[in-house]
């Protein structure tokens, strides 16, 4: 009899030790997938933020911002002239040396277009290096296309793609 | 006697393990809520600066656009339409500055949030008077937006344009 209460004793913590470990294997298994989902999340993060400082940077940017005709010094808000993006778009498809050094180190992986919306018709694509990953992060901002043969404004979409 | 010790010691056993079994479930169930309720916010950094661009930059874009109108900015037409209405487009001696205007924007809007499946919504009023309302999709009045607005001095007073842009 004294043989069976210790056999159920030790059913009994063989049953605990079970439950434990089956606990804290939950919990390991848990903690491990909260914090790939976490990295994954950061990496996500910092790929959308890419996107948007490589968009703020082609915003700002002298080469291709729009000049007022009476002073050089003033800067039109969100416009591109249109013979500043055609010429820098001729330079960086001319010159690999820009394009790979200076280019590369401001843009990365990514694709910038110029498109012209209203009225319908072209598309400039000014910088594209691709890192082979179709995944990528994408956005569109509005912005005025200044003409100043015609003194025109058109309405254009600056198009950003970061690839990974 | 020892019979009866042994059946109450079971019966406790079995007890024993059916509050493990519920102190387990409980525990699963506050580990699922921690996950999905809790830690599973969505990353809407991206969505939210774009938004906010789209909204401001649209609207001063499209009002400095130059329209097919005798080279008048759409700022240009609005001021017309809402005003005293003297713009000939065609010179055909119809004053249609304001047919012009809902082309125009129609087609800016069409080409741009309608394709990229952006729900909008788009006014221009003058006090209480809704001059142009546009909108797409669906959206909830009450659910986040970001809002582009620019004001237009006019004969008749100041016409004002908004545009909403929901996530």
């Amino acid at each position: 009899m004294k043989t069976k209460k210790a056999q159920i004793k030790m059913f009994e913590t063989i049953a605990v030790l079970l439950i434990f470990f089956v606990l804290i294997a939950f919990g390991l298994i848990f903690y491990s997938k909260v914090q790939r989902d976490s990295i994954q999340g950061t990496g996500k993060e910092y790929f959308n933020l890419k996107a948007i400082q490589t968009a703020q940077l082609v915003s700002f940017l002298p080469e291709l911002q729009c000049t007022s005709p009476t002073s050089a010094n003033i800067i039109g808000d969100d416009c591109f002239d249109v013979f500043k993006i055609i010429a820098l778009k001729d330079i960086i498809e001319d010159n690999s040396k820009l394009k790979d050094g200076y280019y590369f180190d401001l843009f990365g992986f990514s694709k910038i277009t110029v498109e012209q919306i209203y009225p319908l018709g072209k598309k400039w694509v000014i910088y594209n290096k691709s890192s082979g990953k179709s995944s990528k992060s994408s956005l569109q901002i509005p912005v005025l296309i200044y003409n100043a043969s015609s003194r025109e404004n058109y309405f254009g979409v600056l198009n950003i793609d970061v690839y990974k | 006697m020892f019979i009866n010790k042994m059946k109450k010691n079971k019966k406790s056993q079995a007890e024993i393990i059916g509050l493990a079994i519920i102190v387990i479930l409980i525990t699963m169930g506050l580990l699922f809520f921690v996950k999905f309720g809790i830690l599973d916010k969505k990353d809407n950094s991206k969505e939210s600066f774009v938004n906010s661009e789209l909204a401001s930059n649209m609207v001063t874009v499209l009002l400095k656009t130059t329209t097919d109108c005798k080279k008048s900015s759409v700022s240009d037409l609005f001021q017309d339409c809402a005003g005293f209405k003297r713009f000939d487009c065609n010179d055909d001696g119809v004053y249609d500055s304001c047919d012009n205007l809902n082309k125009t924007i129609d087609r800016i809007l069409n080409q741009t949030l309608k394709k990229w499946k952006k729900p909008y919504k788009f006014m221009v009023y003058r006090g209480s008077d809704i001059k142009m309302e546009k909108s797409y999709g669906n959206y909830n009045k009450n659910s986040a937006k970001k809002q582009g607005i620019a004001v237009i001095p006019t004969d008749m007073g100041n016409l004002f344009i908004t545009l909403d842009i929901y996530n």
